[in-house]
C-alpha cells in the first residue's frame, strides 16, 4: 500500500501580542503594540502509509492539534509541503473533504437541541450519501456502538458517552478513509473510553481507514497505535514503535521492594538511583545486567517482604524523552 | 447540468436548516416569545418615526406622508427579513471564529459560506417586523394609489430580492472582521446604525449623503428602490445599477471572505 | 484597605476599555450616525412645515436637542447588566459575598473605571459641540448654565447607575434576561427622551413621564443646556434627580436585599 500522507518540514508559526501587566503598560498598548512570533509547529516531516494507525503524543501545546489541523486543512502552514491522498490539505478541494473527517473531544457537530439523528442525516445529505449505504451505514455503526435506540433522543439529553459515539456516527457516515481524532476520549467513563476504543480499532481493521489519534490517555494510544509520533515544542522527539520508545530504558530495570520494618535510604542509594521511599517501600532504577547482583545484595542487607522487577513504563520513556529534548 | 444538481442540493440542504431551526426554537417557547417582545419593542421605537412624519405632515420631495410610510414599510418589512435569515447566523459567526468552533465547518465538503450564512433561520423575532412591514406598505400602496397590478407587485418583490442580497453583504462585514479582531461589538453597532438610516426615504439626505448611500456602500437601494420603482421615480442608469450592485457587492464580499478565510487561525477554546 | 479594592476594581475596568483600542475608537463613530439621521429629518420637517416651533422647539433648539441626546445617551446607558446578571446566574456573587467588599462599590467603580475615557471624551464633544452650535446658530450658552448642566450630568450619570443596579435585581427571580435587558434598555432610552424630545408623545403620555425617573436622566441634562428649562425649573429639576437618586438608593438596598436572601437560599 502507498503512503496515506507525507509532510516536509512543516512549519508553523503565530503571532501574538505581549502584554505587560500596569495601567502604564496598557495605556502604551493603545498605540503601540509589539508583535511576537511563536512556532508552533516548527520543521516536521514524516509519511503515513495506507491503513496506518498513529497516535500524536506530546503535551498541551505541543502542536499536536496544530499539525492534525493542517492535514484537516483548517490551517494553512508557514512553510513546508503535505500531501494527503495526494492533496494538498489547505486547497480545501471537495474531493479532499470527502475522504476523510476530523473529530475533536472538545468542539461537538451535532446540533444540541436535535435529536442526533437529524444531524446525522444531514451530513448524509452534505456528503452526498447515497440512500442505500447511510442506511447501511447507519444501521451497522449504531449497532457497533450500541446506540441504535437513541438516535431519536435530543442529544442534550445524551449521557457524554453517547453523544461522543453520536459524533463518531455523524463524522463516518459517509466512510471516510482518513481520520483525525483529536482528543476522542476526553471527558467520558472508563467504559464509554473502552468502547470507543474498539470502535476505532474495528472500523481501522475493517474498512482499513487510515487513522490519526492524538489524546492524552496513554491507554488510549498503547492499545491502538503500534506507531506513535512524540512532539514536544513543536518538533518531533520520537517516530516509530511504541514499544521501542523507552529503547535506552529496555537497558534499566525497576526494582521494588517491600520491606518489614523500616530502613533508612542512605545505603540504598549506592545501588542505583532512588525512584521512591517512604520507609518501607523502595523503588530503584538500575542497569539492567546489575539488577540480579543488586537484588541479592538487597535481600541480604535488609529485611524484604516481597520484591519485584519490572521495565520501565511506556510513560516513564516518554517523560524521559521530554527531558532529553529540553 | 451540474449547477442545476448543484443548486437543488443546496436548496435541500437550507430547507433542512429550516427545519431544524424550527424543531430548536420550539424547544425554549419562553425565548421564542421574548424574542418576538424584544423586536416588538425595537418597532415600536422605529414607529417614532412614524409618528412624527404623520404628525408634522411631513412631505419629502413630493411624497405624501403616506408615500413615505411606504418607504418605512419596506425598511421595516427588510428588517424582519435580515433578523430571520441573516443576523443571528452572522452573530455566530463571530463566535464560531473565536471558539474555533468554525474548524468541523470547514472541513466539510460543501460551501463554508454558505453553511455559515444561513444555518439557523430565525422564527420568532421577525414576526413583528414582518406584520408591521407588510400592513405600512399595503397602506402606503394603497393611499399613493399605485395600480396594483402583477407587474408592479413582481417589480416590487424583485427589488425586495435585490435588497435581501445587498443586506447580507452589507450586514456581514462586522462578522467578517472578527477574522482579524477579537472585539467587533462597535463595528456591528456602527451596522446597525448605518442600517438604520433607512428609517427615513433617502431624499431627506443632502445629494453627497445620497451619493455614497446609493453607489459607494449602497445601503439605500435596500428599502429605497422598491417603492421607487412602483412609483416610477427610478430612472433608467438607477435601475441598471440596482442590477449591477448587487453582484458586484457579491463578488466583493465572496474576495474578502477568501481573505479571511486565509487569515482564520483557528482558536483552541 | 477597602479603599485599595475599590481602586483596584476602578483600574481593572480602565485598563479593559482600552484592551481593544480597534474597538474603542470605532464605538466613537458609531454614536454619530443616528445623529446624522436626525439631523436631516428633522430638516426636512421644519422646512417642510414652513413653521418656527414644532412640539415647542425651535428649529436650532431641536438640533441641539438631538446632537447632545444622542452623546449623553451613549454617556448614560450603562449596559452593566449584563455583567451583574451574568454574576448572579453563574454564581459569581459568591466570591464577593466572601470578600470584604461590597459588590455595589465594586460594581460603581469599576463601571467608572471603564466608562472614564468615555466621560472625559463625551463631555468635551458635548462642550466642543455647544460652543460650535452657539457660533453657528448664533446663540449664547451662559457659564452658569455650562456649570449647572456639568453638576445635572453627573446626577444624571448616578441616576443611571442606580436605575441599570436596580433593574439587575430582576436577575435573582427571572430565569432568562438577558432579552429583558435589551427591552428595558430600549424602553429607558426611549422614555428619558434620547431618541425623540418627550413632547412628540403628546401630553397625557409626558404627565406619565414626569413621575418616572428616566426624563431626569437624558430629557432634563440636554434642556437645561439648550435654555428650554430655565429659572427656578432648573433648581426644581436638580432636586427631583437628588430626590430620585436617593430614593433609588433605597430601592436598590431593599430589592438587593430582598434578592440576596433568595439567592443565599438557592445556592445554599
Amino acid at each position: 500500500m502507498g503512503n496515506a500522507i507525507e509532510v516536509n518540514h512543516l512549519v508553523k508559526s503565530f503571532e501574538y501580542y505581549k502584554k505587560d501587566i500596569g495601567m502604564k503598560q496598557s495605556l502604551k498598548n493603545l498605540f503601540f503594540r509589539k508583535k511576537l512570533v511563536k512556532e508552533a509547529v516548527n520543521d516536521v516531516s514524516f509519511t503515513i502509509a495506507e491503513g496506518e494507525m498513529v497516535g500524536f503524543l506530546g503535551q498541551n501545546g505541543a502542536g499536536k492539534t496544530t499539525t492534525l489541523k493542517i492535514l484537516s486543512g483548517i490551517l494553512h502552514p508557514t512553510a513546508g509541503n503535505v500531501s494527503v491522498f495526494g492533496y494538498t490539505p489547505w486547497e480545501r478541494k471537495k474531493q479532499f473533504k470527502q475522504i476523510f473527517s476530523i473529530v475533536m473531544g472538545q468542539k461537538s457537530q451535532l446540533w444540541p437541541d436535535l435529536p442526533a439523528g437529524e444531524s446525522i442525516f444531514l451530513n448524509k445529505c452534505i456528503y452526498q450519501v447515497s440512500d442505500e449505504d447511510y442506511r447501511r451505514t447507519l444501521d451497522e455503526l449504531s449497532e457497533l456502538l450500541d446506540v441504535k435506540d437513541l438516535l431519536g433522543v435530543q442529544v442534550r439529553r445524551l449521557s457524554f458517552g453517547e453523544r461522543m459515539k453520536m459524533e463518531l456516527i455523524a463524522s463516518l457516515i459517509h466512510r471516510p478513509k482518513l481520520m483525525f481524532l483529536d482528543e476522542p476520549t476526553i471527558g467520558l467513563d472508563i467504559i464509554s473510553q473502552r468502547a470507543v476504543r474498539n470502535f476505532l480499532k474495528y472500523y481501522n481493521e475493517q474498512y482499513q481507514a487510515t487513522i490519526i489519534l492524538t489524546s492524552h490517555y496513554m491507554k488510549d494510544i498503547e492499545d491502538l497505535c503500534p506507531r506513535a509520533i512524540l512532539i514536544n515544542a513543536g518538533s518531533i522527539i520520537y517516530d516509530g514503535e511504541l514499544k521501542k520508545i523507552n529503547a535506552y530504558h529496555d537497558e534499566r530495570k525497576l526494582i521494588k521492594l517491600h520491606f518489614a520494618e523500616p530502613i533508612l535510604s542512605e545505603p540504598l542509594r549506592a545501588f542505583g538511583e532512588l525512584k521512591e521511599f517512604d520507609g518501607y517501600y523502595a523503588v530503584i532504577e538500575v542497569g539492567k545486567e546489575e539488577a540480579q547482583i543488586c537484588l541479592q545484595q538487597c535481600l541480604d542487607r535488609f529485611p524484604v517482604m516481597d520484591f519485584t522487577i519490572e521495565d520501565l513504563t511506556i510513560e516513564d520513556g516518554i517523560v524521559e524523552l521530554y527531558r532529553g529534548s529540553a | 447540468m451540474n449547477v442545476v444538481i448543484e443548486l437543488r442540493r443546496h436548496l435541500y440542504i437550507l430547507a433542512l436548516f429550516a427545519k431544524n431551526s424550527v424543531i430548536s426554537q420550539m424547544e425554549y417557547r419562553a425565548n421564542f416569545i421574548t424574542g418576538i417582545f424584544v423586536e416588538a419593542a425595537f418597532l415600536m421605537a422605529k414607529l417614532l418615526y412614524v409618528v412624527i412624519v404623520f404628525k408634522t405632515n411631513l412631505h419629502i420631495d413630493g411624497l405624501t406622508p403616506d408615500a413615505i410610510l411606504m418607504f418605512m414599510g419596506t425598511h421595516i418589512l427588510l428588517t424582519g427579513i435580515y433578523m430571520g435569515l441573516f443576523y443571528n447566523n452572522f452573530q455566530r459567526l463571530t463566535e464560531y471564529v473565536r471558539s474555533g468552533m468554525l474548524d468541523l465547518m470547514i472541513v466539510k465538503p460543501i460551501s463554508l459560506q454558505f453553511l455559515v450564512s444561513v444555518r439557523y433561520i430565525e422564527v420568532g423575532m421577525p414576526i413583528p417586523n414582518i406584520i408591521a412591514g407588510s400592513v405600512m406598505v399595503a397602506i402606503g400602496w394603497s393611499a399613493s394609489e399605485i395600480p396594483f397590478t402583477f407587474l408592479n407587485v413582481a417589480l416590487f418583490i424583485a427589488f425586495m430580492f435585490i435588497a435581501t442580497i445587498i443586506t447580507y453583504c452589507i450586514m456581514i462585514i462586522p462578522a467578517l472582521l472578527s477574522f482579524w479582531f477579537v472585539n467587533t461589538s462597535a463595528a456591528s453597532e456602527i451596522s446597525y446604525s448605518v442600517w438604520d438610516a433607512n428609517n427615513m426615504p433617502y431624499m431627506i439626505y443632502n445629494k453627497w449623503i445620497q451619493r455614497i448611500g446609493t453607489f459607494f456602500i449602497p445601503v439605500f437601494i435596500i428599502t429605497n428602490f422598491a417603492p421607487l420603482v412602483v412609483l416610477h421615480k427610478l430612472t433608467r442608469v438607477e435601475i441598471v445599477w440596482a442590477i449591477v450592485a448587487p453582484i458586484v457587492l457579491f463578488v466583493l464580499i465572496r474576495v474578502l471572505w477568501k481573505q479571511a478565510m486565509k487569515a482564520y487561525s483557528s482558536s483552541n477554546l | 484597605m477597602i479603599r485599595n479594592k475599590y481602586a483596584v476594581a476602578f483600574r481593572i475596568g480602565f485598563q479593559s476599555s482600552l484592551e481593544y483600542r480597534f474597538n474603542f475608537f470605532l464605538s466613537l463613530i458609531s454614536a454619530v450616525f443616528p445623529m446624522i439621521v436626525q439631523y436631516y429629518m428633522w430638516t426636512a420637517v421644519y422646512a417642510n412645515a414652513g413653521e418656527s416651533s414644532i412640539f415647542g422647539y425651535s428649529y436650532r433648539e431641536m438640533i441641539m436637542y438631538t446632537v447632545l441626546a444622542a452623546v449623553i445617551s451613549k454617556l448614560v446607558i450603562t449596559n452593566i447588566e449584563y455583567s451583574i446578571a451574568e454574576d448572579i446566574k453563574s454564581g459569581g456573587l459568591n466570591k464577593y459575598i466572601i470578600q470584604p467588599i461590597y459588590y455595589f462599590g465594586f460594581r460603581i467603580s469599576s463601571y467608572i473605571g471603564q466608562r472614564l475615557i468615555y466621560f472625559v471624551i463625551s463631555l468635551f464633544i458635548i462642550l466642543a459641540l455647544t460652543y460650535a452650535l452657539n457660533t453657528f446658530y448664533n446663540l449664547h450658552t451662559e457659564e452658569e448654565r455650562m456649570i449647572i448642566f456639568c453638576l445635572s450630568l453627573i446626577l444624571s450619570i448616578i441616576l443611571s447607575f442606580m436605575i441599570s443596579y436596580a433593574i439587575c435585581a430582576c436577575a435573582f427571580w427571572l430565569s432568562e434576561i438577558s432579552y429583558f435587558f435589551v427591552v428595558t434598555s430600549l424602553l429607558i432610552n426611549i422614555m428619558s427622551g434620547g431618541i425623540f424630545p418627550l413632547e412628540i408623545f403628546g401630553e397625557r403620555l409626558q404627565q406619565l413621564f414626569r413621575y418616572m425617573p428616566f426624563h431626569y436622566m437624558i430629557y432634563f441634562p440636554v434642556n437645561v443646556l439648550n435654555g428650554k428649562i430655565s429659572g427656578e425649573l432648573i433648581w426644581q429639576g436638580i432636586i427631583g434627580q437628588a430626590v430620585w437618586i436617593a430614593l433609588l438608593a433605597l430601592i436598590c438596598h431593599l430589592v438587593w436585599k430582598w434578592g440576596m436572601k433568595r439567592y443565599l437560599g438557592l445556592g445554599g
